[in-house]
């Protein structure tokens, strides 16, 4: 009777339960907290931290990969085979026995999958190679859910998808009509550059620096498309430092915002924006998808997406497909894109120190992103016969559209006549253009080393 | 950092020249009505307004406050609205951007 109990014990989860395991549950509940009581960023925090909970529970079938034939852990000679051809096989079973040649060891290989062997790849007595397949065999067990679902990150498809709704919803009229903003954009990515410098000095190696970097950017879906795709290993990190900022933009950039102006300067009163026409729109969008492309074409897919969302938008004949691409298409991607983060976010993959030097480097790529534009719209204005208020350089961070409305309320301080909002936009989505151009110069660049 | 601000600058400036194409070209001026003749019991101050308005408008001018306040009217006298302003624009796309989605 104890030993049924025991063994029963042995079945359930709680015997797997790490340490680990305890403080990523209160890494969760920090998480959920500011999400759901403070409101910080909830629509992807929620889902990723309930990814991450997922990550620290002993799901087995919901994260597994589908099973695959065992691949030899080193180089050896086989001592024994356990099993034969056309055996079936279970989870912990011993499959052969192994002879390491460099440690003269032996390895005894277990199976982690049910299946049923098909054929053996090497006899008794032959040498095999690290990372040689050792047999084959079927199997009717599928991955697990998530492992599925997270494909979209691994290939990259859920951040494109959400520039599709990104651009959906994007008003490009304050940009258009003062393309002067563009540079406001392109200078708040002097924190992504910083970062970058200051992450490689901290012993990170280029494509480690460039994903932390790119929090500066202030855009999440752009961090995790150049994430995956030059530090997998840093997603979960990066991905949690750059949306929890991203909810922290009215904190972080009113304090540097003031530092940089004078009482005079954040009074500006800026003109009026001219009305852009339809035909204008459409060009824009046309010209910036083929100058962006041609410019970095490994962020084609980013800038593709976004512009064509913003075609469809303001093309005005494709109501339905605008409806899907703001609110079905985005909202079921979050969904997927924030559980899929959060699932990579193990005990053993965020618990490390180097997650502390993302978070605090994160912060510093804010400040420097939002010193960058509000000193680069003070540069132009020595320049400019019509001053512009340096407060809109700020909304060069991207956060759409919360480091624009941060430019509204400092204006609003200043002189609470004085809207800045309509002016900000200008700034705020072109730094979406900017971030999406700096990944895609670094993907270029680095991934070919 | 180079990189990205000069081609954005270089962005910039091809929408720029876009932009001053679209503000220098002419604007298409409405279509000239055909005037009609001011009717005889016409209020003086139409009659001296730049462009008629169209009987057929009076009409129904006329009918609209007639319906609304329920008693027989006389207009004297119909301005055309102030332009639209710019800063109704700005409203509207301020309006939106506060209803949006925190999507990111």
């Amino acid at each position: 009777m104890i030993n049924d109990l025991l063994q029963f014990l042995q079945l359930t989860g709680f015997t797997q339960l790490t340490w680990q395991m305890f403080i990523m549950w209160g890494v969760v509940a920090v998480l959920l907290y500011l999400a759901v009581y403070k409101g910080f960023e909830p629509l992807l925090l929620v889902p990723i931290a309930f990814g991450a909970l997922l990550a620290n529970l002993p799901s087995i079938g919901l994260i597994n990969p589908p099973p695959a034939p065992p691949l030899s852990p080193a180089s050896g000679e086989i001592l024994q085979w356990f099993i034969k051809p056309g055996q079936s096989i279970y989870p912990g079973q011993p499959l052969l026995l192994l002879r390491d040649i460099q440690s003269d060891q032996t390895i005894t290989l277990h199976s982690d999958s049910h299946a049923t062997v098909t054929l053996l790849h090497a006899a008794v007595g032959q040498r095999v190679e690290k990372g040689q397949k050792l047999l084959e065999f079927s199997s009717d067990q599928a991955g697990g859910l998530y492992y599925y679902i997270s494909q979209g990150i691994h290939l990259e498809i859920f951040p494109p998808l959400i520039f599709l709704g990104v651009g959906a919803l994007t008003d490009f009229g304050p940009l258009i009509a003062r393309p002067l903003t563009l540079i406001l954009g392109a200078a708040a990515q002097l924190g992504v550059a910083i970062t970058f410098v200051g992450a490689i000095s901290l012993g990170f190696n280029t494509g480690e620096a460039a994903s932390i970097g790119i929090i500066g950017g202030a855009d999440g879906p752009t961090a995790i498309f150049l994430c995956s795709k030059l530090a997998p290993e840093l997603l979960p990190a990066v991905a949690v430092a750059a949306y929890s900022y991203m909810a922290l933009v009215p904190l972080i950039q009113p304090p540097v915002m003031r530092l940089l102006t004078t009482p005079n300067e954040r009074r500006i009163r800026m003109q009026s924006l001219r009305k852009v026409s339809k035909l204008e729109r459409l060009l824009f969008a046309l010209l910036v998808t083929i100058f962006c492309i041609l410019l970095v074409p490994p962020a084609s897919s980013l800038i593709a997406m976004l512009m064509l969302g913003n075609f469809l938008r303001e093309c005005l004949v494709t109501e339905r497909l605008v409806k899907a691409a703001q609110n079905e298409i985005i909202n079921v991607v979050t969904i997927f894109l924030g559980t899929s983060v959060g699932i990579t976010m193990t005990g053993e993959r965020f618990l490390r120190p180097q997650t502390l030097l993302i978070i605090a480097l994160g912060i510093v790529a804010f400040a420097t992103a939002t010193a960058g534009g509000v000193l680069m719209a003070k540069f132009l204005n020595l320049f400019l016969k019509q001053k512009i208020n340096p407060l809109i350089g700020s909304a060069g961070v991207s956060a759409v559209p919360m480091a624009a409305r941060v430019s509204e309320i400092e204006g609003l301080r200043a002189d609470p006549n004085n809207h800045l909002l309509m002016h900000a936009m200008g700034p705020n989505v072109a730094g979406v253009i900017g971030t999406a151009v700096i990944a895609g110069y670094y993907i270029s660049t680095i991934a070919k080393h | 950092m180079l990189v990205v601000l000069g081609s954005l600058s270089l962005l910039a400036l091809i929408i720029s020249i876009l932009g001053k194409a679209f503000t220098n070209a002419p604007t298409p001026q409405p279509k000239s009505q055909k005037s009609a003749p001011p009717p005889n019991n016409s209020p003086p101050n139409t009659a001296t307004s730049p462009a008629p308005i169209p009987q057929e408008i009076q009409a129904v001018i006329v009918a609209a406050v007639y319906s609304t306040l329920q008693q027989p009217v006389q207009i004297l006298s119909v301005q055309a609205a102030p332009p639209p302003q710019l800063a109704a624009w700005s409203m509207e796309g301020r309006r939106q951007i506060f209803l949006s989605h925190k999507i990111r």
